[in-house]
């Protein structure tokens, strides 16, 4: 941790002084033995090895004095001791957290995985430089991905880019026993706090999105996935008073009028082609297929009843 | 004699205060000798012993330049390293606050990066021939990364500015960085310090000034923009601007909206496209030169 300039001239400086850095970087670092201290302080050639021990204690006498909280070595420590709290880091309180969780919570949806693993690397970071381990284990728990593994992320995305073929098992909850899958991975994405894998189906050929929850293991992942022919389910709408910044990347404007679009989208399944119109709301009037409007139309007016009733 | 569990070293806890103070602050000699000795019951910290102080943080690796009289903790090795994508990103969440969130809000998130930026180890330099490699570095990496830096002159003024390249001329170097909606070239010798801010410039500031008339009412009631600069004031009729580091499609987009009564005077391939640019779209109706 520390790297000593060796063109110091030694009378310019307090040794008692670097003892005690050296000593509250080796404890920030992990907890210590009295002999691991020691061998260290030898080593750096700020303690003669004959010395007496008593340096070390009152070293320690000086980083308590100075605010820093170090446990005693005993048993329950592992004979090692611990630096529980210290002046020299960095002190987030319980508000600043909630701050942080509550902004984090705006934008959370609206970003890709690759950003929220780009958070969850920076609320990691901050934390390893937190000591109450109540604060450290809040800022943890602020990540959107808390309670995945990041590496399995950064790997699927991968596996999407390449547009693999994975073997996975899959666990249905209303089916009796777990099935395995051949997925064309093609997208990661991010909804009410799930994460989903949007593929392609090689077997049933149509398009899926699996809660990644529910994703028991992943067998084999083989590339390829390119050369199979997958169908999505294409749909024309209206569209009007909507910022055309906010069109999805499988959207496409494909004729203007005034501050009225055609859009074409073509999706994974019907489903979520209908999740997609419907949240347009009045703005959105189905053009095409005949069959998909309809089943719009219906939907509509079941959603109707509920405020009919 | 006293115990072994109630002695302490009190050179090593002056060492600690020091670092402590300076994890506060940027402070001159003066300052830190104040604050130091507040707490103290006598005054026992002098400009020897905290250069001594500050000589053993060094020592063991702890950064700390001084730049206009002033002492930096630049980099600590038990300190914080944030990259580009982390500064991006606590910058999106402060933007949020600022756009979304009540002043209450707004005072905790400032304190929160604050404590993070003081944990943090800084881009600064101190600017001199025998780090001179490494200010190349630094201000290559703020243009890189679209950062403002802060230059610390030698007589004490401080310019936050837009780096755009370093020009050598005659054996001399200098920083060309785009300040005040001004160019300015500024002679590395007359710099003590460099710092590359984690705020961001948008822009292409390596692009020509664009150098346009407006007329009518539009000049008369014409905002100027953060790049732009008014080159001469209304006379009765017109205006003329001279824009900075606006990104061209957008320049072009926005001056076309003002029709008639706008006109790129400079350069000369500008005003050239935007004729173009209009014969194009005259054609789309069949209306042809």
């Amino acid at each position: 941790m520390f790297k000593f300039d060796e063109n110091t001239d030694l009378n310019q400086i307090s040794l008692t002084g670097v003892r005690a850095l050296v000593l509250l970087g080796l404890l920030m670092r992990a907890p210590r033995t009295f002999s691991e201290i020691k061998q260290t302080f030898v080593d750096l050639k700020i303690m003669e090895p004959d010395h007496s021990d008593d340096i070390i204690r009152i070293d320690l006498n000086t980083l308590r004095t100075m605010g820093c909280d170090i446990t005693k070595a005993n048993a329950k420590t592992g004979f090692k001791y611990v630096l529980t709290k210290h002046p020299f880091s960095l002190n987030i309180t319980k508000e600043e957290i909630a701050l942080l969780k509550k902004v984090y919570k705006k934008i959370k949806d609206n970003v890709s995985i690759e950003t929220l693993i780009e958070y969850d690397n920076l609320f990691n970071n901050l934390a390893e430089y937190i000591f109450d381990n109540e604060i450290k284990e809040a800022l943890y728990g602020v990540s959107a991905l808390k309670e995945f593994k990041v590496r399995e992320l950064k790997e699927l995305l991968n596996d999407c880019r390449e547009n693999k073929i994975l073997t996975l098992i899959y666990h249905k909850p209303s089916a009796k026993e777990d099935s395995q899958k051949e997925i064309v991975a093609q997208e990661l994405v991010f909804n009410n706090d799930k994460i989903y894998l949007r593929g392609y189906d090689v077997n049933k050929k149509e398009s899926v999105s699996l809660n990644l929850r529910r994703v028991k293991s992943i067998l084999s992942r083989v590339l390829g996935g390119n050369l199979i022919d997958i169908k999505t389910f294409q749909v024309r709408f209206f569209l009007k008073n909507f910022g055309v910044n906010k069109l999805e990347k499988n959207e496409s404007i494909i004729e203007t009028r005034d501050d009225v679009y055609v859009i074409e989208g073509n999706y994974h399944n019907e489903f979520i082609a209908c999740q997609r119109v419907l949240s347009f709301g009045a703005s959105c009037t189905v053009l095409e297929p005949q069959e998909f409007r309809e089943k719009v139309i219906e939907k509509l007016r079941e959603m109707r009843k509920n405020y009919n009733g | 004699m006293a115990k072994l569990s109630s002695k302490k070293n009190l050179s090593s806890m002056q060492v600690l205060k020091t670092l402590q103070v300076l994890l506060q602050g940027n402070f001159t000699m003066q300052e830190l000798i104040e604050k130091l000795n507040k707490n103290e019951p006598e005054p026992v910290f002098n400009n020897s012993v905290i250069s001594k102080y500050i000589n053993t943080c060094r020592y063991c690796g702890i950064e700390i330049p001084k730049i206009h009289n002033k002492y930096f903790v630049t980099n600590l090795p038990f300190g914080l390293d944030l990259t580009p994508v982390d500064i991006d990103l606590l910058d999106v969440l402060q933007n949020i606050v600022r756009r979304d969130m009540s002043s209450k809000y707004n005072k905790l998130f400032d304190s929160l990066l604050e404590k993070i930026n003081r944990f943090s180890n800084k881009r600064i330099t101190r600017v001199e021939k025998s780090s001179y490699k490494l200010t190349v570095e630094m201000f290559e990496n703020a243009v890189s990364e679209r950062r403002k830096i802060k230059l610390m002159l030698k007589n004490g003024s401080e310019y936050v500015c837009v780096p755009i390249k370093m020009t050598e001329n005659q054996g001399k170097s200098f920083f060309n960085v785009f300040y005040k909606n001004k160019d300015r070239t500024i002679d590395t010798e007359r710099v003590s310090g460099l710092e590359i801010l984690s705020q961001k410039f948008v822009g292409n500031y390596n692009e020509p000034s664009v150098i346009y008339v407006l007329r009518g009412e539009l000049a008369q009631r014409y905002s100027l923009r953060e790049n732009e600069q008014l080159l001469q004031p209304f006379d009765g009729h017109t205006i003329k601007v001279s824009n900075r580091g606006e990104n061209k499609d957008i320049l072009f987009s926005r001056l076309l909206r003002y029709d008639t009564d706008c006109e790129i005077i400079n350069p000369k391939p500008y005003r050239e496209e935007m004729a173009q640019i209009i014969s194009s779209a005259l054609s789309n109706y069949g209306d042809e030169f």
